[in-house]
């Protein structure tokens, strides 16, 4: 290797080195590459939808799912660095109950309801009779079955719309694959975590199994799509995180943060902070507050949308005509 | 380009962040189990591609030439509807599922729903990325349970491209 090659690699060996430390979590990431983020992080509206599910024995009391959808996201909210007493994040998410609602996604029409949806789903929407002739995403708004795909292998998807340009998030939302049939769709169980617990396995219904078993434990599932509405991605190399990419059914774990999640809710949404809204850890300057309805009237869902990117547009080169000012 | 430039824009490439992604939770399925439960299972190349609101959601419609149908029986262009996409400043991710780019060389497990559409049969598992004699899939944003792969069988995971082709050819 000639002298200055090896110099230029030296040089960015070394700069690797400093630049990527050992990372204790990840961020997520929108098409553009902006790191994702909400912009007002004390209390995220969250609602439910058990409408469709689950209704295995093994959690099929609403009320029960309810407390413990209260009780994951609140785990959040809670997050405390070892030897500390009080929160390190200013994230909460403000758990409002169960709803009727099914539809997932954004509406950007102003006044629009945008509900941050928690909602399970039951039974296949390709081939159900009542989906003929409409776009299976639609009819699963409309009649609680599954999408996206036949059934064999996704448990849960969290559905997150945010500001292409910055990052920010407007609207995260959870489907649950509730089981209905033979390996379509999963049993979710409710144990309680004080006592032991034993794995139902996927094919047995857990009523039927004895108490407790757990399945596919909905409080795990819960925290870590929690996670994801909040803006983490899963870390490399941390096994034991809520976050990390591997979840061993029958396990109650993941509703226990560990310390790289701790880490990542703290970083983003650190108490008494902004949040962190790039992903190189500096801060940008606050936008403005971005109004979520008024003035337009647009009469589609797109024109809504596209009409409210332009004051997003309008704000972001705002932001940078501060920023370059302030350089 | 001199060596030594060559050289730092190579490393610079290692140091840009990881391409984006979100998470789902799945179950590890094998390219056999894929093959058995599709409709169709193309090598193609991706033509084109336009997102559009389904109500509050936001899909894709992706445009793939067909080169080689390894099993089942699909148009020569293939529109593949996925999950996600972008309508100007507003993006949409729906994580763990599939996602194209223009110019892509891919092999695509699809199922035919019965609103006529084609879709990507096992979300991200479903579609594998070829480069030279390597095929993928992107992995990236699904989150695994146990597998529960057969024996004999290989899950959705990076090979040969003869290897993939076989697999699923010689499903049963």
């Amino acid at each position: 290797m000639k002298r200055a090659t090896l110099a230029v690699a030296l040089t960015a060996a070394a700069i690797a080195l400093v630049a990527l430390p050992a990372r204790a979590y990840l961020r997520s990431r929108g098409n553009g590459g902006m790191c994702l983020w909400w912009r007002n992080p004390v209390g995220v509206p969250v609602v439910a939808s058990f409408q469709d599910g689950p209704t295995g024995g093994g959690c099929s009391d609403p009320a029960q799912v309810s407390n413990l959808l209260r009780d994951s996201l609140a785990t959040w909210g809670a997050a405390q660095r070892p030897g500390e007493s009080q929160p390190c994040t200013s994230f909460r998410f403000d758990y409002q109950g169960p709803v009727t609602t099914r539809a997932v996604g954004f509406d950007g029409r102003p006044g629009a309801p945008n509900e941050n949806l928690v909602v399970f789903r039951h039974g296949i929407c390709s081939g159900n009779p009542q989906c003929t002739g409409t776009d299976l995403e639609a009819c699963a708004d409309q009649i609680g079955c599954w999408p996206h795909d036949t059934g064999t292998s996704t448990i849960a998807i969290t559905t997150t719309s945010y500001i292409q340009s910055t990052g920010e998030i407007v609207d995260a939302d959870m489907e649950l694959h509730d089981h209905s049939a033979p390996r379509v769709g999963y049993f979710f169980t409710c144990p309680n975590l004080a006592g032991p617990s034993s794995y139902c396995g996927r094919e047995v219904e857990p009523s039927t199994f004895g108490s407790p078993c757990v399945s596919t434990d909905v409080g795990s599932i819960f925290t870590h799509e929690a996670g994801h509405m909040l803006g983490l991605d899963h870390p490399p190399d941390k096994p034991n995180a809520t976050m990390f990419a591997t979840y061993e059914p029958g396990s109650v774990r993941l509703r226990v943060l560990n310390v790289d999640d701790v880490d990542g809710v703290c970083t983003v949404y650190p108490a008494g902070g902004q949040p962190l809204n790039t992903c190189s850890g500096a801060t940008l300057p606050p936008i403005q507050q971005q109004p979520k309805s008024g003035g337009g009237g647009c009469s589609t869902a797109t024109g809504g949308v596209l009409s409210m990117m332009g004051v997003a547009l309008a704000m972001a080169r705002r932001a940078r005509q501060r920023q370059r000012s302030a350089g | 380009m001199p060596r030594a430039s060559a050289t730092a824009v190579a490393l610079a490439a290692l140091l840009l962040p990881a391409a984006p992604a979100l998470a789902a939770l799945a179950n590890q399925a094998s390219v056999e189990d894929l093959a058995r439960t599709s409709d169709a299972v193309v090598r193609g190349k991706v033509v084109s591609q336009t997102s559009r609101w389904v109500g509050k959601r936001i899909v894709t419609d992706v445009d793939v030439q067909t080169s080689a149908l390894w099993r089942g029986n699909a148009p020569q262009r293939v529109k593949v509807t996925v999950p996600g996409g972008v309508m100007g400043d507003l993006g949409q991710r729906v994580d763990g599922m599939a996602s194209f780019t223009e110019g892509e060389d891919v092999v695509v497990f699809l199922a035919r729903g019965s609103d006529g559409r084609w879709r990507v049969n096992g979300a991200a598992q479903g579609k594998f990325t070829v480069e030279a004699a390597d095929a993928r899939p992107d992995l990236g944003q699904v989150r695994f349970l146990r597998s529960d792969v057969k024996s004999g069988e290989r899950a959705a995971e990076r090979m040969s491209v003869a290897e993939l082709e076989r697999r699923v050819k010689e499903a049963r």
